[in-house]
Parts: C-alpha cells; sequence; structure tokens
C-alpha cells in the first residue's frame, strides 16, 4: 500500500534512476556503519536495495 | 521536490537542463542529477541567471544513502526528546522515546496491520500494512513512515495498557 501511494506522489523509475547510477556506484567510497544503520527504524534497506541491482 | 522562481515541466536529461537554463534560466528541477546540473551553471556563469531557489540542494559531492536511515533517525530522536524537555508535552505524553523504543521491540516481536489515509486525499484506505514487513519497502518515505508510526502507535495504544505496558487481554 505503501509503495503503491508513493508511485502516485513521485516517480520511483526517476528516483532510481538517478541514485543507482550517481550515488551507489560510489557507496564502496564512503564508510557505511551496517550496525548503527540496522538499528535505525528505516535499516539498511536504503543501501542493500538499489545495490542489489548492480 | 525542487523549484525556481517560475514553473516549467521537468527537463528530460542534464543537457537539456543546461541548455533551457542557458536560454531561459528557469527550469523545474525534480531530481538531484538538475540539481547539480544547476550548481554547476550558477558556478561557471554566475552574471547569466537573475535568481534561482534550489529548495533541498545536495552537494555534488556528496553520496545519497548511506546516511538516510541514520538521519532519519537522529531528527525523530531530536523530536522526541524536544517534547520530553518541555513541560506541557511531557506531562501528556511522558517520555515518547521510550515509548517509541518500546513501540519498535513490539512491533518486531509481533507487527500489527493498520489502516493508513491516502496521502493525496486523506481519505482512509481499505490496503492494510504490516508495519515491520513494510521497513523494507519504505526507505525514502519519511512522510508516510511517519503516518505509519502514529498509527501503529495508536493501534498499540489500544492493545497495551499505558500505565503497565502490559498487553490487555482484549489485544492478543
Amino acid at each position: 500500500m505503501t509503495l503503491s501511494t508513493f508511485e502516485e506522489v513521485a516517480s520511483y523509475g526517476m528516483h532510481n534512476a538517478v541514485v543507482c547510477t550517481e550515488d551507489v556506484p560510489f557507496f564502496d567510497t564512503v564508510k557505511i556503519d551496517r550496525a548503527k544503520l540496522e538499528a535505525t527504524f528505516l535499516g539498511a534497506v536504503q543501501v542493500d536495495a538499489p545495490s542489489a541491482h548492480l | 521536490m525542487s523549484r525556481t522562481t517560475r514553473r516549467a515541466s521537468p527537463c528530460r536529461t542534464s543537457i537539456a537542463c543546461a541548455q533551457r537554463w542557458a536560454t531561459s534560466g528557469s527550469i523545474s528541477m525534480a531530481v538531484r542529477t538538475e540539481r547539480a546540473v544547476a550548481q554547476h551553471y550558477l558556478r561557471r556563469f554566475p552574471t547569466h541567471t537573475r535568481s534561482v531557489i534550489l529548495d533541498g540542494v545536495v552537494a555534488p559531492e556528496q553520496i545519497l544513502g548511506p546516511e538516510t536511515a541514520l538521519d532519519a533517525e537522529n531528527a525523530l530522536i531530536d523530536v522526541l526528546a524536544r517534547c520530553a524537555s518541555d513541560t506541557a508535552c511531557k506531562e501528556k505524553f511522558g517520555d515518547p522515546a521510550e515509548a517509541y523504543r518500546a513501540l519498535r521491540k513490539s512491533l518486531d516481536a509481533k507487527p500489527v496491520s493498520v489502516t493508513l489515509p491516502d496521502p493525496t486525499t486523506g481519505t482512509p484506505r481499505n490496503d492494510r500494512v504490516r508495519l515491520a514487513a513494510a521497513r523494507a519497502g519504505v526507505a525514502a518515505l519519511d512522510l508516510q513512515l511517519g503516518t505509519g508510526v502514529v498509527a501503529a502507535a495508536r493501534a498499540q495504544s489500544r492493545a497495551v495498557d499505558p500505565e503497565t505496558s502490559r498487553r490487555s487481554p482484549a489485544s492478543s
């Protein structure tokens, strides 16, 4: 439901097209503290999900 | 989302954006690419543009993603701490940070389903979402995530005795 409503107010494809091309390739250039991420409500999904498509 | 002083349709490519900047000085920027192009254009041609509003600017060298969850969590904790430090708010809600931690622990142990209002119309939707499962799908949705947390808190407040934090018989 959440994802379907988000698609109505923003372009998920556009977001992913930009982030996956301009940010994800540089994830390995920054220090990512997975333990800290896992302790947040959002978790590490914003790092893991787009990276899974590489 | 970003906007300029005059609305225009988003450009399809960075080159198109740069060309539109060069000719009209006004574009409607929707994504990071165009914001970066705008910043580079302004840097290289500072006298070619009369005025610009960049909303939610991200520096071109900043890598988006790894810090988002941490920043969102810190912002939430700050809001909760601000409430705890306010007499009226604390009197009304107690320690909201503790309630938040208890809510997360409870949802991890036993997710609940909630009905959320449509984000564009406000009318209730029949869709139901389980918060723990939604965690994997709402990474970028601060607004809806906040709505979900509030809805979950309300659901939990009906299921958990706030005085003792014990689950009431009707909730199980």
